[in-house]
């Protein structure tokens, strides 16, 4: 029988191969799910309208608290300025709570260690999962646009390679600071639960998700600066509603990207120590 | 093909439910836990070797170090001649494994998508993935619900189903942790047929742990039986019956009303213990096991007390595999 073995790939190779064959699974699996599809479409719509209602009542164009603290900001009023966040808060939900159960949803179903037996590296199940997470995120984009285009009037001004960089840039940092977070946490459990409050309620309102950093006392500013949230936020909105050139948003991508490269070998550091201290104290089980 | 020397495994065992403050700062009480104590076990390529032992014993924890899953605190593990400490991927790549049998397989997708799964992970390809399913699926006997999903298989079809994805990438070496628990009678002797062609003709290494003794009597070269963490017997499966000697294990039927008798026997001083009592609506069958080896059944039937009461018959009988686990693990029944 081993005379017969079939020719391995290389390392790199088969790293991509183990996190594109974990994305296909992971795509096949989920179409199961029609209920978690219809979620994840009206999961925009459902969490951020009455937010952005309730926005534009209060501070829309021409509305009583127009101009105060958001018109320096020349983002179209509040709505233009709550919109990008508050999607990117229903995109975090979703993203934090598929990877930090990871690990958790396969130990019940009870093909954890089959998987860490077969893969080469575990940490492709992480990338693999968020590559088909992202597949799905289709309905979550079509839906936002529909809120965006048909129900709210933004006023749209868009420079498309920079608001394209932004984008891509805040999906990564997104998936990354979730892997982080649930290679962090995995002896915590439903740390999951943890993960959602610290990107809910912590780094949203951190990174000025729903007001201006600027309104925040100095040293709060300087750990909002930390957040990598509070870059992708300013970034997709100077490109998305100021149509700032990308030239001119290159020092903040940067930046950003550092965050979302850090944010990765942070999860994998992380995830490596955790995997080699339950192989120690076999408690992989209990993840 | 699998060497195992000094091996040992300890756990540490919470005492109580600490608070998450307390666990987080490592601040709680345990009590150490022996899993396998100074294992040695030396298995040659192509040989189907069989772990017994009763619940608790550390045959899946000996699995588990084998497939890189534990780490072991003291000795070497080698498999295919990698070390499971120091070399684990190269291990993984060696070896197939059934682990939670029916559950390590993913319900919500069919077969052949679970195959291409695995085979992905495995590092295989194109053609050759297709080719190989068709092959392990066919040796499964899985080849007509192969595009169904999982969730409609029967328990036996998924452990089948487990086992082509082992098999997937040729390993060299098979680790099956209970594959038959489960079964029923004609899925666990199809599995069996398996496995022992696998063994035979194609010159897998077979690591077996089972609570089936027959299993262990049909299929092994070899057979181990460990006991708290501990080899207390290893051989060919007869040269482990034979351990025990012969003239030791007596079948005592009584009339069915013998209560007092099955009592008198256990507590008699020529008895070492109490294998088995099969009770019948006709007879009661009493499975001994002397401290001493006797030279014929009317010693037993002469010895005062023995059987205070009524007796139907008495013989002397060879030691089977039960007997001896029994004996060596002091359990009634594995």
């Amino acid at each position: 029988m081993s005379g017969d073995r079939h020719a391995l790939p290389g390392l790199v190779s088969w790293y991509l191969h183990d996190a594109a064959a974990t994305a296909r699974r992971m795509v096949l699996r989920m179409r199961r799910y029609p209920s978690w599809l219809l979620n994840l479409g009206l999961g925009p719509i459902l969490m951020i309208l009455p937010f952005v209602f309730l926005g534009d009542t209060l501070v829309g164009k021409g509305r009583p608290l127009t101009g105060s603290a958001f018109g320096d900001y020349d983002y179209g009023g509040y709505v233009g300025y709550l919109a990008v966040p508050l999607i990117a808060v229903a995109l975090s939900n979703t993203v934090f709570s598929w990877l930090g159960n990871l690990l958790r949803m396969e130990r019940r179903s009870g093909t954890l260690e089959r998987v860490l037996v077969s893969a080469q590296f575990p940490s492709a199940l992480f990338l693999g999962t968020a590559l088909g997470h992202l597949f799905y995120m289709g309905l979550f984009v079509a839906a936002t646009v529909l809120l965006l285009q048909i129900w709210i009037p933004l006023d749209f001004n868009i420079d498309y390679p920079a608001a394209a960089a932004a984008i891509f840039l805040h999906l990564a940092v997104t998936y990354g600071l979730a892997f982080a977070l649930s290679s962090a946490l995995l002896r915590i459990a439903d740390s999951w639960a943890v993960q959602l409050v610290i990107s809910k309620g912590v780094l949203a309102l951190l990174s000025g998700a729903t007001f201006p950093i600027a309104i925040y006392p100095e040293w709060l500013q300087t750990i909002a600066r930390l957040v990598p949230f509070t870059w992708a936020f300013d970034l997709e909105r100077r490109s998305l509603l100021r149509a700032e050139p990308f030239g001119e948003m290159a020092p903040d991508l940067a930046v950003l990207a550092g965050m979302t490269v850090l944010c990765w070998i942070v999860g994998f550091v992380f995830l490596g120590r955790e995997l080699n201290a339950a192989r120690r104290t076999g408690v992989l089980g209990s993840f | 093909m699998i060497q195992i020397e000094g091996l040992e495994k300890r756990f540490a065992r919470n005492v109580g439910h600490p608070a998450l403050w307390r666990r987080i700062l490592g601040r709680y009480q345990t009590v150490p836990v022996v899993a396998i104590d100074g294992l040695d076990l030396h298995i040659e390529q192509g040989r189907f070797f069989s772990l017994l032992g009763p619940n608790g014993a550390g045959k899946t924890s000996t699995v588990r170090v084998l497939c890189t899953l534990l780490l072991p605190d003291a000795g070497s593990c080698r498999v295919a001649g990698y070390d499971v400490a120091t070399q684990p991927r190269e291990v993984r790549r060696s070896i197939g494994v059934s682990i939670r049998g029916e559950r390590s397989v993913y319900w919500k997708i069919t077969g052949r998508q679970n195959l291409r799964y695995f085979a992905g992970l495995y590092g295989m390809r194109g053609e050759a993935v297709r080719r190989r399913i068709g092959e392990v699926t066919e040796l499964v006997g899985l080849t007509g619900r192969i595009d169904d999903y999982v969730e409609r298989y029967s328990m036996g079809m998924k452990q089948r189903l487990a086992i082509a994805v082992s098999l997937l990438h040729r390993p060299p070496v098979l680790l099956l942790d209970e594959p038959t628990i489960g079964l029923d009678p004609n899925g666990a002797r199809a599995l069996r047929s398996l496995l022992r062609d696998l063994c035979r003709l194609e010159g897998v290494t077979i690591f077996y742990t089972t609570h089936y003794l027959h299993e262990a009597e049909e299929l092994s070269d070899r057979l181990a039986i460990i006991h708290e963490g501990r080899k207390v017997l290893e051989g060919s499966p007869d040269e482990v019956r034979s351990a025990l000697g012969d003239n030791r294990i007596v079948e005592v039927q009584l009339a069915p009303d013998a209560d007092t008798s099955v009592d008198s026997l256990r507590n008699h001083a020529m008895v070492q213990r109490v294998i088995s009592e099969n009770r019948q609506p006709t007879v009661i069958t009493v499975r001994l096991e002397m401290k001493e080896a006797i030279e014929s059944v009317v010693e037993i039937a002469a010895a005062e007390g023995f059987a205070n009461g009524r007796v139907l018959g008495i013989s002397l009988v060879r030691p089977t595999l039960e007997d001896v686990f029994a004996s060596v693990t002091g359990e009634t029944r594995p």
